[in-house]
């Protein structure tokens, strides 16, 4: 059965000027999955995303999201329809209150899920009646989250959702996030904090200077990626390593340091064939996205 | 004063005033260079329509080229667009900062409220002494150009007068922005105002003599100077005085308020 | 009304609801003070030019339509007309609004309308008010006549608050646009004074100087229409400009 995917880009390409902020990105995001979308300041995360919710034209390349082309404006209008979108910077209206930016937000949103919104205004103490302009940082967080989740989206986009919120509360959303999966919602979300990715995600996309770099899942992360270290009398030719699975080698001196995305035992026994000690470790999803950035920076 | 405030000041309303200049050079242009097809158009209405109404200084500006800048310039249309241009100038600062998110930054940073409002109002100032300078400019220039005579003692005195006596917009405008919130609201209400003390002054500017209530609000025939310029003008120091006084209490009062309030 | 549609319309009216207050006081203190300084004002004029008189209707002419009404509402017009997308990206909100699902245009034309009647709404106010406090200073306006001169003045004008619509959807600076909107005002007011051109001349139409009735300086059967509809043409076009400038931006 063709698996049916939440986002679909190919060679999606962004030029602002001459800088090339999204380069040929090619990703697919399944239906139903919770997808982290990582990558360093300036790598072209917000830009993607501007992209596919049709605040900037892509330069080349297309895009598709709930199965509607990102393109075309009258596709666009219906795909916002199913989608929930908070931002980085997550500015509201100034010259509005709460409940009139709930009220305001609601309008739009037939699927609107009032249970979700009294259950998230109960649960962030949001006071209704306060201009959005004299709300902390992260009250307009939980606001902004409380306009997402109460909409009854199929696909939720979320640029940053736990900036500015306090451990107990940024906990409280990831339980949301997870709840609003197991209802049936993909969630596609950036974030910096690698530890709250590793909680809650599926799969990792990562992206650096524009490209995709790196596309695996959680499950993948713990059964096949492994960092292989190998003493050796003499510093080999890393091209003697050049195996299937290796995706980045390290040579300091008489010790190499492979990371394998799977194959590692293959790997590990070419090792052990010349070198006097190989170690075999997993890897964290931090170790992961910092070696594929120095990969990409190599 | 700190260089790096004044060009953060400069900065902010830098397009604002590069804006005025074009507006102060093609207003003042105008008036010089078609002054003769102006003058042509008046002397085909007093043969057209000789019962016509016309104001008090109207044949005067008709014959007596440097009144008829005066007029234009000094004390009707120019001067109108340059007190818009000051309230232009003089909006922003912490209110607006604190609106847009910057403010936390502005205020973390190693000077005093003071210093940040100093900075903001000098640049406004040195901004509107300027197009009151280009202005004068302009009209000597261009006069010029078209072989009029125009005593630069006139211009000078119009340009003291329009600047000294006008500054007191800019600084309701700089007191109103710390009072009001919201971009444009500030602008409506100190434009509108103005408007107002246009609409209860015009007859006065027109000729009228100065009944005693209108006093107070005499500020467009301050700014407008004395018609003639001679060495046996008198020169309303009382008038600049004032006017300078209460524009020095609205700058103290826009002071306070910046060094009271929470961002 | 979708209840969509209603809510950007409840979202326009929010975002200008201050500037729109202010305006209204700042015109109803001018239709007050119209009325009130009249005696003065027509004695003086009538000190001046002795042997004549000045009519109430040529006062309330020369202090309204033609006087400083146009003057502040021009400004109220152009004020009305900033804000927008554009202004929303500088002030980081842009993404939520354009991640609504609806099209740019629907949020443009929501404003557009929003800002048009609360203009019109402005322009009745002063010349409302004379009509109904004239009696008080043993003078009388008809309201026919203030009806008919602020609908005129709104037609006319309406270009004003387009100008500033469409620059705010070009400039980024907020205050950049009304500095730029007075350039250009004060530019097509001194094109228009040419012989050529005074057909043009939208001020003109906004007091109907053309058409008044003899010296009675009231309006009669006839309006300049041509005026208007190259006004309110050329208000739709800048409309149209901004929602073709503001589709194809990106945010």
């Amino acid at each position: 059965m063709k698996q049916s995917y939440a986002i679909e880009t190919d060679n999606l390409t962004k030029y602002y000027g001459d800088f090339e902020a999204v380069r040929g990105l090619t990703m697919r995001v399944p239906k139903g999955t919770i997808t982290g979308f990582l990558g360093q300041n300036g790598a072209g995360k917000s830009s993607t995303i501007r992209m596919l919710l049709g605040m900037s034209r892509p330069t080349r390349g297309n895009g598709r999201v709930l199965d509607f082309d990102i393109a075309d404006e009258k596709q666009s209008i219906e795909m916002r329809k199913r989608v929930a979108y908070v931002g980085e910077d997550k500015r509201l209206y100034d010259y509005t209150t709460v409940r009139q930016m709930i009220d305001f937000t609601k309008a739009f949103y037939p699927g609107w899920r009032a249970e979700i919104e009294q259950k998230l205004l109960d649960e962030f103490r949001l006071p209704t009646d306060r201009p959005t302009k004299k709300l902390s940082k992260g009250m307009r967080t939980q606001l902004a989250l409380l306009l997402a989740f109460a909409r009854g989206a199929e696909l939720l986009v979320l640029d940053e959702p736990t900036e500015g919120l306090d451990p107990v509360m940024a906990e409280k959303v990831l339980e949301l996030v997870v709840g609003a999966a197991a209802d049936g919602a993909t969630i596609f979300f950036s974030s910096h904090q690698i530890a709250e990715v590793e909680q809650i995600a599926d799969r990792i996309l990562l992206i650096d200077r524009g490209q995709l770099v790196l596309e695996t899942t959680l499950e993948s992360i713990s059964t096949d990626f492994r960092r292989i270290r190998g003493v050796y009398d003499s510093a080999p030719k890393p091209s003697a390593l050049a195996i299937d699975g290796v995706t980045r080698i390290a040579v300091d001196g008489r010790v190499v340091s492979v990371m394998a995305s799977h194959n590692a035992v293959t790997i590990a026994e070419r090792m052990k064939a010349s070198a006097s000690a190989v170690e075999v470790m997993p890897m964290t999803l931090k170790e992961i996205v910092l070696e594929s950035l120095k990969r990409d920076q190599a | 004063m700190n260089k790096p405030l004044l060009y953060k000041s400069w900065l902010e309303t830098r397009t604002r005033f590069l804006t005025a200049v074009i507006v102060t050079l093609a207003v003042c242009g105008f008036f010089t260079l078609a002054h003769s097809w102006i003058e042509s158009m008046w002397h085909r209405d007093l043969i057209e329509h000789p019962g016509y109404d016309n104001p008090p200084w109207f044949l005067r500006v008709v014959r007596d080229y440097p009144f008829y800048l005066y007029h234009y310039v000094y004390a009707d249309f120019f001067q109108k667009i340059w007190v818009f241009l000051a309230i232009l100038l003089g909006v922003g600062g912490l209110s607006r900062e604190a609106a847009h998110g910057s403010a936390g930054f502005t205020l973390s940073l190693p000077v005093s409220r003071l210093r940040l409002f100093a900075a903001r109002a000098l640049i406004a100032v040195a901004e509107l002494f300027t197009l009151a300078l280009l202005a004068l400019v302009a009209v000597s220039i261009g006069s010029w150009i078209m072989g009029l005579p125009y005593p630069i003692d006139h211009g000078v005195t119009h340009l003291a007068f329009l600047f000294l006596g006008g500054l007191i917009f800019l600084a309701a405008s700089l007191c109103l922005t710390e009072f009001v919130e919201g971009e444009n609201t500030p602008v409506v209400i100190a434009l509108g105002g103005v408007g107002l003390l246009y609409f209860v002054m015009q007859p006065y500017v027109d000729g009228a003599p100065l009944d005693w209530f209108a006093m107070p609000f005499a500020i467009p025939k301050l700014m407008a100077g004395p018609a003639d310029v001679t060495s046996a003008t008198d020169i309303a120091w009382l008038g600049l005085f004032v006017s300078l006084t209460v524009a020095a209490l609205l700058a103290g009062i826009a002071i306070h308020r910046t060094r009271t309030s929470d961002y | 009304m979708s209840p969509a549609t209603r809510m950007l319309v409840r979202k326009a009216w929010l975002e200008s609801k201050g500037r729109f207050i202010a305006a209204a006081i700042i015109l109803a203190i001018l239709g007050v003070s119209t009325v009130l300084r009249a005696p003065a004002t027509i004695a003086g004029w009538e000190r001046i030019h002795r042997g004549e008189q000045m009519s109430y209707p040529l006062y309330v002419w020369l202090s309204l339509p033609h006087g400083f009404l146009q003057f502040l509402w021009i400004i109220a017009a152009v004020v009305l007309g900033l804000g927008g997308l554009v202004r929303e990206d500088a002030t980081g909100s842009s993404g939520f609004t354009l991640a609504l699902p609806v099209s740019r245009r629907q949020h443009i034309l929501t404003r557009a309308a929003v800002g048009a009647s609360e203009a019109i709404v402005l322009g009745f106010i002063p010349l409302l008010i004379v009509a109904i406090l004239s009696p008080l200073i043993g003078q009388s306006y008809p309201l026919s006549q203030a009806l008919m001169f602020a609908t005129m003045f709104v037609l006319a004008g309406l270009i004003f608050l387009a100008l500033g619509f469409l620059l705010s959807h070009l400039l980024r600076g907020e205050y950049s646009v009304p500095a730029v909107a007075l350039a250009a005002i004060a530019a097509f007011y001194i094109f228009t004074k040419l012989p050529r051109f005074s057909v043009l001349s939208v001020f003109d139409a906004m007091d109907g100087k053309k058409v008044l009735v003899g010296r009675t300086f009231f309006l009669g059967h006839e309006f300049p229409v041509a005026t208007i509809a190259i006004s309110l043409t050329l208000a739709a076009l800048m409309i149209a400009l901004s929602v073709v400038r503001t589709r194809s931006r990106d945010f």
